[in-house]
């Protein structure tokens, strides 16, 4: 005797028919469903916390208050973005799965560490993006970008600096600071961009390369001085600190933060997300997000935005080969 | 002043406050308690259902959570000896013995009031000196936290369950799995295989799940099967007043260790739950009672653990600077409220930071009462035959180990370290060590090397950091102190005699 079978026979036969007709009700129905048809993944390449993860989640939590639509954050961290990068080419490319990256891609080809190139990436915009700043303690008698390049001159190696990750873009903005002003200096890593605002509070270093934001009451309070900012303007948000180029050295390049998907993408889903990516960065929420948190808007998209991450995958090699850390 | 205090606490105190905070309990009792979401995922979570809430009772919501996930790691530590949160993973040394003896609620009991004494110590410590001790934070450089964690490292010798030299072997095992993933200073990968699941390093939790709980699962396959009744009657579940006597300065102590080094950013409950069992077993009168169900073997760690939340949130609120994976996804919920975290939420927001304190204290009372409901049941559907109990940590363990990342490759790990933990079980080989090696190992490494880059190579950096010469000259003593202590005591009975 069958007692596993819980629906009778008959029962199944007619389950069977009321599933194929309504399927038949509803594929007919879906293929001309507007995107999206199902939950949108935001695949953030790193983990919960810290200034990406926080972009990606506003970010969804926007794009579901002004369009509507179902969103959902997953963190896939790992292999400097490889993890998070090679998820999202696992998937099909029909723009439901959205990838948040930085401009970290750039070291990451460039050293090799992720096995994908800009043709596997449909970018999409870049939407935040924030430029180093030389930073020391209130205390410190360096007042200027000059007064650093000078004492260094005069004491090479002589002050210790350091700054988030190793081979990475703060390191790379040092190195120009150092080519453009003919002083040497050692390079400190840190494993977490929070962990430099504690190393200057503490006196362990003596300067560091930091985006403001990693130390931002610290930096708002006045406890730590930024000498200078790799911007092409002065900032709205820290009007009182003088750029590079102001000073005489032409540093200004950002660490973006931006949305692409699989490259492969049907351009008018594309478009689509275009679309809910201007209503979200139109938005009176978005406008106070991005000055709470002092992030420049880059207003770079689609070819313009790859062009750039190819830019800066080129320059890194270029630093990475002079820096020694890869080989010609 | 005292009208912001008497605001918050009714913020504290309105029915949505406190159901919240009881909300925020139970979730929390539960992802810690499941191996593989914890507190951080556990955070992230919620984070989208407090979009519509204040900003003061989001965070009652998130820090309620948070606590309580701390101590909910070490009910699957004793009851399926999985650890729930890796700063667990002291709990297994002494909660599952006492379990297997029988008294899972006993080992339970003590697990929940050491948790609560520990988190209330943590609590203390943030409300009375969050300012001095963030100051204390910024003194630890690269050179004091290589020392740190050579500290750590002194405490091998006693979790060696009695074989110093099999305790030295495993921890160097240990050792050499932190260099595996991308060199801190360098940047490149050593020793990953060309394996990006690996760049970032063996993944701690996975580890542990597979050498604690896997093996386990190995060693009751070769049992005979016994379908042990549990005779322990529900009233143990409070400790007696005898316990509490007992029990009370070990829990004081473990919390004042997870304070301190909840400070301490990137240091936290993986490594205190660690120091704070070895201080017990060191100031115990009966050490060889440790690894076999001594209750101050569960008392340290757990209270330990639950006072690095408190100390974690020192350097968030004083300096806006996360000290802890928790911390950070915390700090970005606070971002998407519109604050920015730091010494000036103090005066400019006194009433969330008001409402912050009390809303913790109250969060260790609400986990003790609803943790003491919820023993019963926990140890009662726990008290199963090792059959059912054997598939309960494989799924567990598989499940907990692929949530972490979404990684089919992070099962394999956990396979791979569940036969190796079975392997080096079968030799007597002790657990701990290289799982306290695991973690100091990157610790010790990388802030050797960045200290020496810091001082271009000279070695007197590391005694001419004050924080670091008393952790090299405690750690000095810490080590040779048993020989010392044993030639005194011979030269004593000689000159006796």
């Amino acid at each position: 005797m069958n007692r596993y079978c819980l629906i009778p026979r008959k029962a199944t036969g007619l389950l069977i028919a009321l599933v194929v007709c309504l399927t038949m009700v509803i594929a007919p129905l879906q293929a001309h469903a507007e995107y999206p048809e199902k939950t949108i993944n935001v695949a953030v390449w790193s983990g919960a916390g810290g200034a990406l993860d926080i972009y990606g989640r506003k970010l969804a939590e926007m794009v579901s208050k002004e369009m509507d639509w179902t969103t959902k954050v997953e963190n896939r961290p790992g292999g400097s973005g490889s993890v998070g990068l090679s998820y999202v080419m696992s998937q099909p490319a029909d723009g439901h799965t959205w990838l948040i990256f930085t401009g970290t891609l750039a070291t990451g080809i460039a050293r090799g560490l992720i096995p994908f190139t800009t043709d596997d990436i449909r970018f999409v915009r870049a939407m935040q993006a924030e430029p180093t700043s030389l930073a020391v303690r209130k205390d410190s008698p360096l007042k200027s970008v000059g007064d650093f390049v000078e004492y260094m001159k005069a004491h090479p190696f002589g002050l210790k600096v350091g700054g988030h990750s190793s081979g990475g873009f703060h390191q790379f903005m040092l190195f120009q600071l150092m080519e453009q002003g003919g002083f040497e200096a050692g390079w400190v890593p840190h494993d977490s961009s929070g962990k430099v605002p504690i190393n200057i509070m503490g006196g362990h270093i003596d300067a560091g390369m930091m985006t403001p934001s990693s130390g931002l009451a610290q930096v708002l309070s006045g406890d730590i001085r930024l000498l200078g900012i790799s911007l092409a303007e002065r900032s709205e948000f820290l009007p009182d600190v003088p750029t590079f180029k102001e000073q005489g050295y032409n540093l200004d390049d950002s660490i973006w933060r931006g949305v692409a998907v699989k490259a492969g993408t049907p351009e008018e889903i594309v478009a689509k997300i275009q679309a809910a990516l201007d209503k979200v960065e139109a938005s009176a929420e978005w406008k106070e997000f991005m000055l709470q948190r002092k992030q420049e808007n880059p207003k770079l998209r689609d070819g313009a935005f790859r062009a750039l991450a190819e830019k800066q995958i080129k320059e890194q090699r270029n630093f990475l080969e002079k820096a020694g850390f890869i080989k010609k | 002043m005292l009208d912001t205090l008497i605001s918050a606490g009714i913020i504290v105190f309105e029915p949505l406050g406190l159901f919240l905070i009881v909300v925020g309990v139970l979730v929390g009792i539960f992802v810690g308690a499941m191996p593989g979401l914890g507190p951080s995922i556990g955070i992230t979570l919620l984070i989208p259902f407090t979009y519509d809430l204040s900003t003061a009772h989001s965070l009652l919501l998130l820090v309620s959570l948070y606590m309580a996930a701390e101590y909910g790691g070490s009910v699957s530590a004793i009851l399926v000896s999985t650890p729930g949160t890796s700063a667990a993973a002291a709990t297994v040394m002494d909660g599952y013995p006492l379990r297997q003896k029988g008294f899972p609620g006993q080992a339970l009991g003590i697990s929940l009031s050491a948790s609560s004494v520990g988190g209330l110590v943590g609590v203390i410590a943030l409300v009375l000196f969050a300012q001095p001790l963030a100051t204390l934070a910024l003194q630890f450089g690269p050179p004091a936290y290589f020392a740190i964690g050579l500290f750590g490292m002194t405490t091998v010798a006693s979790l060696s369950a009695g074989n110093p030299l099999k305790g030295l072997l495993v921890a160097c095992l240990g050792l050499a799995l932190a260099t595996i993933g991308i060199d801190p200073i360098s940047g490149f990968p050593r020793f990953a295989f060309g394996q990006m699941e690996l760049f970032e390093g063996v993944p701690f939790l996975t580890t542990l799940i597979g050498l604690f709980a896997l093996s386990e699962v190995f060693m009751i396959a070769e049992r005979k099967l016994s379908s042990r009744k549990f005779e322990e009657k529900l009233t143990h579940i409070f400790l007696s007043r005898k316990q509490w006597r007992e029990l009370t300065p070990t829990m004081i102590s473990g919390g004042i260790i997870g304070t301190i080094l909840g400070i301490v950013p990137g240091v936290g409950g993986n490594i205190a739950c660690w120091i704070a069992y070895d201080r017990a077993k060191k100031r115990s009168k009966t050490p060889e009672e440790f690894g076999k169900g001594a209750p101050k073997g569960i008392a340290a760690p757990e209270a330990a653990n639950n006072a690095t939340v408190g100390g974690a949130m020192i350097p968030l609120l004083a300096l806006g600077i996360p000290g802890s994976p928790t911390t950070a996804v915390l700090m970005g919920a606070l971002i998407l409220h519109g604050i920015t975290p730091g010494p000036q939420l103090f005066s400019e927001d006194p009433g969330m930071i008001y409402a912050l304190f009390i809303g913790l204290g109250v969060c260790v009372l609400v986990m003790y009462l609803l943790g003491s409901l919820t023993l019963p049941w926990w140890a009662r559907i726990m008290s199963v035959s090792d059959s059912v109990l054997a598939v309960a940590i494989v799924v567990l363990s598989t499940v907990g180990a692929y949530t972490l990342r979404s990684l089919v490759f992070d099962i394999y790990i956990t396979l791979f370290f569940g036969i190796l933990g079975y392997i080096l079980r079968k030799f007597r080989f002790p657990m701990p060590p290289i799982v306290l090696a695991m973690v100091l190992g990157y610790l010790i490494e990388s802030n050797f090397r960045t200290a020496l880059l810091m001082s271009r190579g000279s070695y007197s950096i590391f005694i001419e950091s004050p924080l670091s010469l008393i952790f090299i000259v405690l750690s000095i003593g810490t080590f040779f102190w048993p020989y010392v202590s044993r030639r005194i005591a011979l030269r004593k009975r000689s000159s006796r005699s």
